[in-house]
């Protein structure tokens, strides 16, 4: 019986051991929401009152849910009464994807975790912090408000369209776009004159640019095609004021940074949808110089380029 | 006996000529790190803050040391069979897992002791660089980081217990590679998506982390937050392959 016991002993240990630590990895593993995340979050809540007074009428970070994906789950965290919570459910989405989702009749924001949106921008030679993540929220956030209030005109940029269309989206934009020599051509004067449009204080210069912007723009959108164009307006239109809120965000974290991060390579061109975050943003600048209060009844109905246009009589 | 048999294996360890060679390595790469003889640079800025340098150095080392870890435990416990020495062991009374065992903790006290002296390159990149402050987190980072060189010594240790030699060291050098890429591929499951993406999910499920836990090594040096999951995983890995080890048995015994 001793000699029985004696034996048993270590497997009855190893047993015990093994079962621990499984217990430790399952109960470890639903500890919920990294505290790096929590951090960004924060720090994009921490920007509330500063992007208020950006001027887009009752737009507020707290209003929306705000979804951190670590592959595994989404971990949903929900401002109510000046403090948030946070629920864990199965992904929205498999897919890795900052963007705007719509679930149970409101948008919320799904960026990745920090460290996985970090990974990704690692793996491309960039270097992703936090203040990056807490653009990003704000960029995403910002198209929760878009759609929570514009849908109807932003849908009507695209015509009758979807996104979910082969022939439709980024692959249109490369083949038709990216392809045409001559679009590429006139598009990097355009840029070009909007780089330096956007160190111009004088008015009269800016119209004097505008105006031979406006030229080059008919001259180059008679090069492509119907959809091409509607697409072209739908990212800038709705990308572009975005990347304008996420660049006014991160200029609030890391001001020293925002030139050389936001405005030095919007003459650079780049193949695919990029351009039009950049071109778009870049209007959305150009606009504060004619008009702070422009964001007071923009309807993203056209692209901010048309305002310009209008403020300046071209 | 027991002492005996880890000590001896150990010993052969230290002698052979590829231990040497690729710590050699390792410090002629660490050192041109430390020393400013080779930059890393990040979206075109050059790295040279140390809490950004010291993740890129801890990932060399963990990669030497795993890529050791294989190297050495590939021909231990075979080499015994092959040499009929395991014939005088059992005729003492040491069972085979208790025999398999002990060769392959040798194997992870050679792995080990390679990354202690890869370890040391940090230690003078601390002191060179005037972090005076940090050095004594080397050591708890040093005992994170072998945790994925234990990982994978019993896993080549078990595997070479099964399947013939290159098979095992195929099947181990997979795993390792695929554990330090770990991140990497994890992105690529959400890239890809669908079936592909499924399957990749599948596979991350049963490789270990080694790069997450190499991270934990890094952000524990750097003063930043230790995933405890992420190491009682490792643990876990290493305690399946240990038992796996232990109830796995060499036919010609």
């Amino acid at each position: 019986m001793n000699h029985k016991y004696k034996k048993a002993a270590p497997i009855i240990v190893a047993t015990l051991i093994g079962i621990l630590l499984f217990t430790s990895v399952l109960l470890t593993g639903t500890h919920g929401l990294g505290k790096e995340d929590r951090l960004c979050y924060e720090t994009a809540l921490s920007l509330q009152e500063e992007m208020s007074d950006l001027g887009f009428p009752n737009f507020m970070l707290t209003d929306y849910p705000m979804a951190f994906n670590d592959g595994k789950s989404d971990y949903v965290l929900t401002w109510q009464n000046g403090s948030y919570e946070v629920l864990k459910r199965a992904p929205y989405t498999d897919a890795f994807a900052a963007t705007a989702v719509y679930v149970n009749d409101h948008y919320e924001v799904l960026v990745p975790t920090k460290e996985r949106m970090s990974n990704l921008v690692g793996l491309m030679g960039g270097n992703y912090e936090n203040t990056e993540q807490a653009a990003t929220i704000w960029h995403e956030a910002f198209h929760c408000w878009q759609f929570t209030h514009f849908k109807e005109n932003i849908l009507a940029l695209i015509g009758n369209h979807s996104f979910e269309d082969a022939d439709f989206g980024e692959n249109l934009i490369v083949s038709q776009y990216d392809a045409n020599i001559q679009a590429v051509a006139l598009w990097e004067k355009q840029s070009d004159l909007l780089s330096q449009a956007l160190k111009e204080s004088d008015t009269d210069n800016l119209r004097a640019l505008m105006l031979e912007y406006k030229k080059l723009e008919e001259e180059r959108i008679a090069l492509l095609d119907d959809n091409t164009r509607r697409l072209e307006s739908y990212y800038i239109t709705v990308e572009g004021t975005a990347r304008y809120v996420e660049a006014n965000a991160f200029k609030l974290l890391k001001e020293e940074s925002f030139t050389d991060r936001y405005l030095a390579n919007i003459a650079e061109y780049t193949k695919g949808t990029e351009k039009y975050y950049s071109i778009g943003m870049a209007q959305c600048f150009i606009l504060d110089k004619l008009d702070e209060n422009w964001k007071d009844h923009y309807d993203f109905s056209v692209p901010p380029i048309e305002i310009i246009y209008e403020k300046l009589g071209v | 006996m027991r002492t005996i048999i880890m000590f001896t294996a150990l010993k052969e360890k230290v002698r052979q000529r590829v231990f040497y060679i690729s710590a050699i390595i390792g410090i002629f790469i660490l050192m041109l790190f430390s020393t400013g003889g080779a930059t890393v640079s990040i979206g075109g800025v050059a790295v040279t803050d140390y809490r950004m340098l010291a993740p890129i150095l801890l990932t060399l080392i963990n990669a030497l040391s795993c890529a050791l870890a294989v190297i050495i435990g590939l021909g231990t416990i075979p080499n015994e069979y092959e040499r009929r020495t395991s014939h005088l062991i059992w005729i003492r009374g040491v069972s085979q897992a208790e025999y398999h065992s002990y060769l392959t903790a040798a194997n992870i006290l050679s792995a080990m002791l390679s990354e202690l002296i890869l370890y040391a390159a940090v230690l003078i990149y601390l002191l060179m660089k005037n972090y005076g402050t940090d050095l004594w987190r080397i050591l708890p980072a040093y005992l994170i980081s072998s945790l994925c060189v234990c990982i994978i010594s019993l896993l080549t240790g078990w595997l070479s217990v099964l399947l013939p030699r290159y098979a095992a060291g195929t099947v181990s050098a997979f795993v390792m590679i695929a554990g330090i890429l770990y991140s990497v591929l994890d992105l690529v499951k959400n890239i890809l998506g669908g079936f592909s993406g499924k399957m990749l999910g599948v596979l991350l499920y049963i490789i270990p982390d080694l790069n997450g836990i190499q991270a934990q090594a890094g952000n524990f040096l750097t003063g930043g937050d230790v995933d405890i999951h992420i190491l009682l995983k490792g643990l876990f890995f290493a305690y399946i392959f240990l038992v796996l080890l232990l109830l796995s048995r060499k036919k010609e015994a």
